[in-house]
């Protein structure tokens, strides 16, 4: 099997997500919601991605507009579990630092049809920080197990999924001589951690509370 | 790869596995964290529990033992007295009667800071004891059906017993309901309750941003120092449903 091969399998493990994810939505609460959301989304762009590499060799736009949506989506994730409810200010200054850096890297310093890092390093490290917030703030909120609670195991794959991909998108932004081998090599990285985290947020899914479940 | 790639291919994973190091640190880090700071909260919210038990159980105790005797003394010595005229008469009558009254005020407050049937036999019949004697003044009709197979311990016993009446003041203030149930469960190795009214219900969500709701974080300190989870099912119109389980 190619690299691109294994890298299309373990992308796949989203998959494992969204099934999941379809099978609790309606029980599942309305604040969890923007997850699912992401994770059909994720399905999604690596389906279109598979069947647009397959036939024009690229799957350059519709990740780019994928990363976009995926930004917003998790501010609006942590917007619905109360991130800014002590800052209201703070979300619509991320989506406004989100929507400039992606018309800025995609639209005037790039085109749409190339990979461009210099947004996905910011929309990373917009993510790391939220999670990082979220996670503190859990600590002193919550009483019961974190190995049950879909809060702190998505915060968790959100922080290892993103500070990978900020190390991932360094590599492709400073460009350097290495060869196509090395670069997907380096990607080939990410392939993996991409499965684990997908598997995490499928765990995660299966602990969201469900509707009225409990005020506490 | 030439030569070159592959050793800075190798020093990319050697930094991938550190920042993976890092990234597990953290995560370890919170958990630890998250649990020194739970048992924290758990010893905080018993010591509170425990220091207010024993004020109430002193406050109870200085009142039966204490005012209600010096009180019966003095109706004792005022029967005593001979009156000269009807007038005296009758006000010594008033008077035994404000003591009568009074006497009767230190019992209740007595019994409702810490019944004495509670300490003696248990939570199941100082509700039960409860109950019969304010059924006629509540709002709703309440069923009590319990099945109980092992003693509790005080503690246990009294921090059910509170759990039940802020349920049924919480029902009382709130939830206009007509009817209110308890059902509970006692085996050799945990305690299940459950309470379910038919009144107006809340918005979860609701309750949960607001600052109100005392009641029930008592509620949920209470279930919490015993070793359980409260959960509180509700939504308006529909009632509130308590459940929680405690391991004996």
């Amino acid at each position: 099997m190619s690299p691109y091969e294994i890298a299309a399998i373990l992308g796949s493990s989203v998959a494992i997500a969204a099934v999941v994810g379809l099978l609790r939505f309606s029980q599942s609460k309305q604040e969890y919601r923007p997850f699912l959301f992401i994770i059909w989304l994720g399905l999604l762009n690596h389906i279109y991605s598979l069947i647009s590499i397959h036939y024009f060799r690229t799957n350059t736009i519709n990740s780019n507009l994928y990363v976009l949506i995926e930004g917003l989506l998790y501010i609006w994730l942590f917007r619905s579990w109360g991130l800014f409810q002590t800052r209201k200010y703070l979300a619509p200054i991320l989506i406004g630092v989100l929507i400039c850096a992606w018309v800025m890297d995609n639209l005037f310093l790039h085109t749409l049809h190339t990979i461009n890092s210099g947004y996905r390093i910011i929309h990373a490290f917009v993510m790391i920080f939220l999670a990082i917030e979220q996670l503190s703030r859990l600590i002193t909120l919550t009483q019961s197990s974190l190995f049950r609670n879909s809060i702190f195991i998505i915060c968790c794959g959100v922080l290892i999924y993103f500070t990978y991909k900020v190390f991932v998108e360094v590599f492709f932004m400073v460009e350097t001589n290495a060869s196509l081998t090395f670069m997907y090599n380096i990607y080939f990285v990410f392939a993996y951690i991409n499965c684990f985290v997908n598997l995490l947020f499928a765990w995660a899914i299966v602990w969201i509370p469900k509707k009225n479940q409990s005020i506490f | 790869m030439d030569t070159e790639e592959k050793s800075v291919y190798i020093l990319v994973l050697i930094g991938a596995g550190i920042v993976g190091i890092i990234l597990l640190y953290f995560i370890v880090m919170i958990i630890r964290h998250h649990r020194k700071t739970s048992k924290l909260h758990l010893q905080q919210v018993h010591a509170e529990i425990r220091s207010l038990e024993r004020e109430r159980n002193r406050i109870a105790t200085d009142l039966h033992d204490d005012l209600g005797p010096m009180l019966s003394a003095v109706r004792l010595k005022i029967n005593a007295l001979e009156p000269a005229s009807k007038e005296d008469e009758e006000l010594i009558a008033t008077v035994n009667h404000h003591l009568d009254d009074s006497l009767h005020r230190i019992r209740e407050i007595a019994f409702n800071l810490l019944p004495s049937t509670l300490v003696r036999k248990g939570f199941v019949i100082a509700f039960e004891e409860f109950l019969s004697k304010h059924q006629k003044h509540l709002p709703f009709q309440v069923r009590f059906l319990h099945y109980q197979q092992k003693e509790l311990d005080q503690e246990i016993t009294v921090n059910m017993y509170r759990i039940m009446l802020e349920i049924l003041h919480n029902t009382i203030k709130h939830a206009k309901a007509t009817e209110l149930y308890f059902e509970l469960n006692i085996t050799s190795n945990k305690l299940s309750f459950r309470s379910k009214d038919n009144g107006i219900g809340f918005d979860p969500a609701k309750m949960k941003l607001s600052d109100s709701g005392l009641g029930l974080k008592n509620l949920q300190s209470r279930v919490l120092v015993m070793g359980g989870t409260l959960h509180l099912q509700s939504s308006p119109g529909k009632g509130v449903l308590c459940f929680f389980e405690i391991p004996l």
